[in-house]
């Protein structure tokens, strides 16, 4: 059970480094964004 | 096999082509009552019947093809370029039944570009109420061209203007004007001289500053040579153009389009007289801001209150029911506190896209446009900079867009600089926590402190907007500023089923967007407070007792102490403590620094931070608000308490928190150049400002 958690608490560290860097950090085509709010 | 055929659809500003294209689409793009929404190209498709497709392009308002800023020429690119591949097969005309005369002029320019043009008439629910009768036959007839009437109000017309689409091939390529008969000579001569192009196409190239650099650009160069008239001939050339365009429409019209007088009701004037009244048009304004923030305070509050309730609730079930562990820890603390940090602000969020949805369609926001207009040109903005400044109460990002319609570049620039001064709503879940802490619940003349608080708040900013727009205006001379027009768009009712669907689907993806973030922010806050280098984090249990000021502790004290031990000694206490110096000044502690810096990347994520730190290692659960409200400094006086709280709530004000304002910004001015500058000087403001107000409340 504990390993699992532990798994867990280590997927979520990297799916969100990834997801913060592909937000704000990794160059974006942009295209189709239009003036949503966010979207760039 | 199935087969594409290429729409575009071209109309002066504010006739409805976006309410088209969603109609068309089943897509969802921003319609607003007022001109200038669209920017951009944007593009969908829409099955015709089982073997052809079309893919629609919506293109920015333009008045005619004689364009002047940067949204106008994106439609003249589009339609000088055949090797576009967005090139149309057909272009639609929208134009509006109230000023059909004024939109057929653009409907000759496209026509005698010889594109198969289709002319829509939309808006026609609004026939009735103005008294105007239309004759659409002997209309196609004159125009030659096909009609669709439609409303897209009342959903009608769209199935009808997808026939005409499929059977685009039968629409007369006739022109409307004999461009020669201008000036004969001077046509003459020019068509000998390129006798394989087109000669209206020539003209446009020759007359305007457009830059086409898509046409073949030899013969555009070589056209230039055959200027054989001074600027002030090509000049009174179109203006001729423009009479004989009307002259043509006018015609057209005579028979087949007329209003009655007496069947128009002329509430529009009657209500403009006021609303933009040299002194009621102010007051009226004024009144209808302090309505909007005290129902942002007054009305939100118990549904807040609520959701803020269920959510502890939600985590204290998640660790009572989940096996114990990391990950349950990390569910409870970590993320269900940090979602909690935007959800709870959904009730006013949803308020506040509530009454901006109101005021841009019934057309208020216009008359607003125009009332400011007045009182900028002092600070080097004109009127086009005040539809960004306005709109950036929703978000910047639109809103620097929106900065494309403005022809000065250095007018266009200091509008970029200054737009995200603008109270955008993810400043609103910031400024509402703190001035529920700090702000008494009194009333003054009937209206609550706190309501007047924030309505300051978003005065504040846009007089900072103002105040550095005037200071760049004199740093970067501007020449010759932006010749400004507003159009009334006429008083609409606004759709309640609309304005529902607006504002759930602005308030949905606000969320969702926030939330998204949040949500790896606090798991990445989480862990980094939940683990440490060194032993002062691991063996905090030993550490703390063996002081001896704890043997009077009770159990609960005593592992609170242990707690705030382990968090000050994790990766993000040793973090916040290393900044803690520069902040302090300001009367903030080491937490609220590392919220400031989490929120660098979008300012709603501030509470759901502050939430996450607090709740680490913690077993009471307590509502977000609480736990703010209990939080003490060192020498055990309130942490949120006047002097620290305004001084929090400047900061954001001024502050470029936001990272994907700076990528916008980025993108409109080519460059890293204005972004940093813009970051580096708001930052500075804001940071000063918050020392200068908290050393003098303190
Ligand atoms: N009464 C009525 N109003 C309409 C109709 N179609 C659109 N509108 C309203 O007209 C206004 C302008 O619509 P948009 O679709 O944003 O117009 P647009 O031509 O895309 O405007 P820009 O992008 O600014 O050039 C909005 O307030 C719409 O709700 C219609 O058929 N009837
Ligand atoms: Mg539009």
């Amino acid at each position: 059970m504990e390993i699992v958690q532990i798994l867990l608490v280590a997927a979520s560290g990297i799916f969100s480094i990834r997801f913060l860097y592909k937000k704000f950090l990794a160059p974006k085509k942009d295209k189709d964004c239009g003036t949503d709010c966010g979207c760039h | 096999m199935s087969k594409t055929i290429n729409v575009a659809l071209i109309g002066n500003p504010n006739t409805g082509k976006t309410s088209v294209f969603n109609a068309l689409t089943g897509l969802n793009q921003k319609v607003g009552n007022y001109p200038g929404i669209t920017v951009e190209k944007k593009q969908g498709s829409c099955r015709l019947n089982q073997t052809t497709k079309a893919h629609i392009i919506d293109l920015p308002g333009t008045y005619s093809l004689n364009a002047s800023s940067m949204d106008e020429s994106v439609v003249i690119e589009l339609l000088l370029n055949r090797n576009d591949k967005d090139y149309p097969d057909v272009a639609v005309v929208i134009s509006d039944i109230e000023n059909l005369k004024r939109n057929l002029l653009l409907f000759t320019q496209i026509k005698d570009l010889k594109i198969p043009t289709l002319l829509v008439i939309n808006m026609s629910d609004r026939m009735v109420d103005k008294g105007i009768s239309l004759n659409v036959n002997k209309l196609e007839q004159k125009l030659k061209t096909k009609i669709a009437l439609t409303s897209t109000r009342e959903n009608k017309g769209i199935e009808f203007l997808k026939t005409c689409l499929l059977d685009f091939r039968s629409l007369s390529k006739v022109g409307c004007l004999d461009i020669t008969k201008i000036d004969e000579a001077y046509f003459g001569n020019l068509q000998k001289v390129f006798p394989d192009q087109s000669l209206y196409k020539l003209w446009l190239v020759i007359s305007q500053d457009v830059n086409f650099a898509k046409i073949e650009r030899k013969k555009v160069q070589d056209a230039t040579e055959y200027k054989t008239q001074p600027i002030s001939h090509l000049k009174r050339l179109q203006q001729k153009e423009t009479i004989k365009r009307y002259q043509y429409i006018n015609q057209s019209l005579k028979e087949t389009y007329s209003v009655d007088q007496s069947k128009a009701t002329d509430y529009r004037s009657k209500l403009d007289r006021i609303l933009i009244h040299r002194l009621w048009g102010y007051i009226i304004f004024f009144l209808i801001l302090l309505t909007i923030f005290q129902v942002i305070f007054g009305w939100s509050s118990i549904p807040m209150d609520f959701i803020d309730e269920r959510f502890t609730k939600l985590s204290e079930y998640t660790k009572i029911n989940l096996p114990p562990g990391l990950f349950t820890n990390l569910l409870a603390e970590g993320i269900i506190s940090g979602l909690g940090g935007i959800v709870i602000f959904i009730p006013q969020i949803a308020f506040l896209f509530l009454f901006i949805a109101v005021l841009e369609e019934t057309g208020y926001m216009s008359r607003v446009v125009f009332l400011m207009d007045r009182g900028l040109r002092k600070y080097g903005l004109s009127g086009k900079s005040v539809i960004p400044l306005i709109s950036g109460t929703a978000c910047a990002i639109p809103a620097v867009m929106a900065t494309r319609n403005i022809e000065n570049w250095k007018e266009r620039l200091i509008t970029i600089l200054v737009t995200p001064f603008t109270t955008c709503s993810a400043r609103l879940p910031v400024y509402l926590i703190l001035i529920s802490l700090v702000i008494p619940e009194g009333k003054f003349l009937g209206m609550g402190y706190q309501g007047l608080t924030l309505m300051g708040l978003y005065l504040l900013g846009f007089a900072m907007a103002l105040l550095s727009a005037g200071i760049l205006n004199k740093m970067l001379k501007i020449q010759s500023k932006t010749y400004f027009v507003i159009e009334m768009p006429n008083y609409k009712l606004p759709l309640l089923k609309n304005i529902l669907i607006t504002v759930f689907e602005k308030t949905k993806s606000f969320v969702v967007e926030a939330g998204r973030i949040i949500l790896a922010i606090s798991i990445l806050l989480w862990l980094m407070a939940s683990f440490g280098p060194g032993k002062e984090f691991n063996q905090a249990e030993e550490i703390i007792m063996s002081r001896s000021k704890v043997k009077s502790f009770t159990a609960e004290q005593l592992e609170n102490e242990i707690a705030s031990h382990k968090l000050e000694h994790s990766f993000i206490g040793i973090l916040g403590k290393t900044i803690e110096p520069a902040i302090a000044p300001l009367g903030f502690d080491w937490k609220i620094g590392i919220a400031l810096i989490s929120s660098f990347a979008a300012r709603e994520v501030f509470v759901g931070t502050l939430a996450t730190i607090y709740s680490v290692g913690n077993d009471q659960e307590e509502t977000i608000k609480n736990r703010m409200k209990a939080e003490r400094k060192s020498d055990g006086s309130l942490l949120f308490d006047l002097p620290t709280g305004i001084s929090l709530m400047l900061f954001y004000a001024f502050a470029l928190q936001c990272m994907s304002t700076l990528a916008i910004v980025k993108k409109e001015t080519n460059g890293w150049k204005w972004p940093m500058i813009q970051l580096l000087s708001m930052t500075l403001i804001a940071y000063l400002s918050a020392l200068i107000v908290y050393q003098i409340l303190v």
